[in-house]
């Protein structure tokens, strides 16, 4: 079963068996955990809203026209799902003002002596985690499921431009990061 | 080779440049330390990001989805049983006053007919007239009131559900 594609494993749902619905959900969750763990910012949250996307899913299978891939569908659902968590809670309003182009507060905040003697991984994940929901989003699709920019623009509802925007801004942050904490010649 | 931005190395990177754009980065980034620095940077950004590591779920997560699937299915079971039980119920009432009202018109109309009617169905109208004679006839108003507000209750939920369900 789980070498079956998404597609034959969603007509199996579709024909009564529930339980095969388990491959998909093995499939996805770690990676929509993750991207919803980045746009949420709170592991309680990333799951709960995992959970409702993952039922959502499965009571909408019937309307899902095998024209896309699933993962673009699925994740659709997720990005929409947590838009709609993080309005609930007014965060959103807080990350809406930190738009793709006022990244530099990051730069800042990680060229800062407090931070020199930790690990690059670590501080990459930290400014991973405090992106704004958009960015996050377009650099676990890129980086994580390896969605291609057309997928990524799908499921933002953006035009594939503004994706490369977010992604190559996303990238410039961590590369000026480097830069200024004379980072290169440790990873070199 | 100032004038070779980010941008421009973003697209080095993805290969998004044509055969002449990327000969002419090349030889900018061999022949300036600090393009090549900065192009260097980018790369490691790109390498980094792509080494990032999948946060994982509580291990019976699957197993929690599994089971609210099949709890919301057995609801939905119930639910369809309820409504089929109300619409049932309702069913039988409407007939209950046809019937009744049919026996009305007919003893109305030939007193005679009532040689015609057997014994058998004028027993069964004489049971409705009496089930919905004065005495019963506001209890059963209540009911079917009750009823009504119940299944329409119901009905509103599950609309609003597919409603929600078709949004997302």
């Amino acid at each position: 079963m789980k070498d079956l594609s998404d597609i034959e494993i969603i007509e199996s749902v579709l024909k009564g068996n529930t339980a095969d619905y388990t491959v998909i959900v093995d499939r996805y969750k770690n990676k929509s955990f993750t991207m919803l763990k980045r746009m949420l910012r709170n592991e309680f949250d990333a799951e709960e809203v995992l959970m409702d996307c993952f039922m959502k899913a499965y009571n909408n299978l019937a309307s899902f026209k095998f024209e896309s891939k699933f993962s673009t569908w699925f994740y659709k659902i997720v990005y929409n799902t947590a838009l709609t968590k993080l309005s609930g809670i007014k965060r959103k309003v807080e990350n809406e003002m930190q738009s793709i182009d006022d990244l530099d507060y990051l730069v800042s905040k990680y060229s800062a002596e407090d931070y020199n003697k930790k690990e690059l991984s670590e501080i990459i994940n930290k400014i991973i985690n405090e992106l704004p929901e958009k960015n996050a989003a377009v650099i676990t699709m890129f980086y994580l499921e390896e969605m291609s920019i057309e997928e990524i623009s799908q499921v933002l509802n953006i035009s594939v431009s503004n994706v490369k925007v977010i992604l190559h801004r996303s990238r410039n942050l961590l590369k000026d990061i480097i830069q200024k904490r004379n980072l290169l010649k440790e990873i070199l | 080779m100032n004038n070779i931005n980010d941008e421009m190395l973003n697209k080095f990177i993805d290969k998004e440049l044509n055969a002449e754009q990327i000969r002419i980065i090349d030889e900018a980034i061999k022949n300036s330390p600090e393009l090549k620095s900065r192009y260097l940077a980018l790369v490691n950004a790109d390498s980094v990001l792509r080494k990032m590591n999948f946060e994982s779920v509580t291990p019976d997560f699957t197993k929690s989805v599994l089971q609210r699937i099949q709890r919301r299915k057995l609801l939905a079971k119930q639910q369809k049983h309820f409504l089929f039980a109300v619409i049932s119920l309702l069913g039988i009432i409407t007939l209950g006053i046809v019937v009744y009202l049919f026996y009305q018109i007919i003893s109305l109309a030939s007193p005679e007919s009532d040689k015609i009617v057997t014994t058998y169905s004028k027993d069964l109208g004489d049971y409705f007239s009496n089930l919905f004679g004065k005495k019963n006839i506001s209890i059963f108003g209540s009911v079917l009131s009750f009823i009504m507000l119940v299944s329409s209750y119901f009905l509103y939920e599950y609309q609003k559900k597919s409603k929600n369900n078709f949004n997302h």
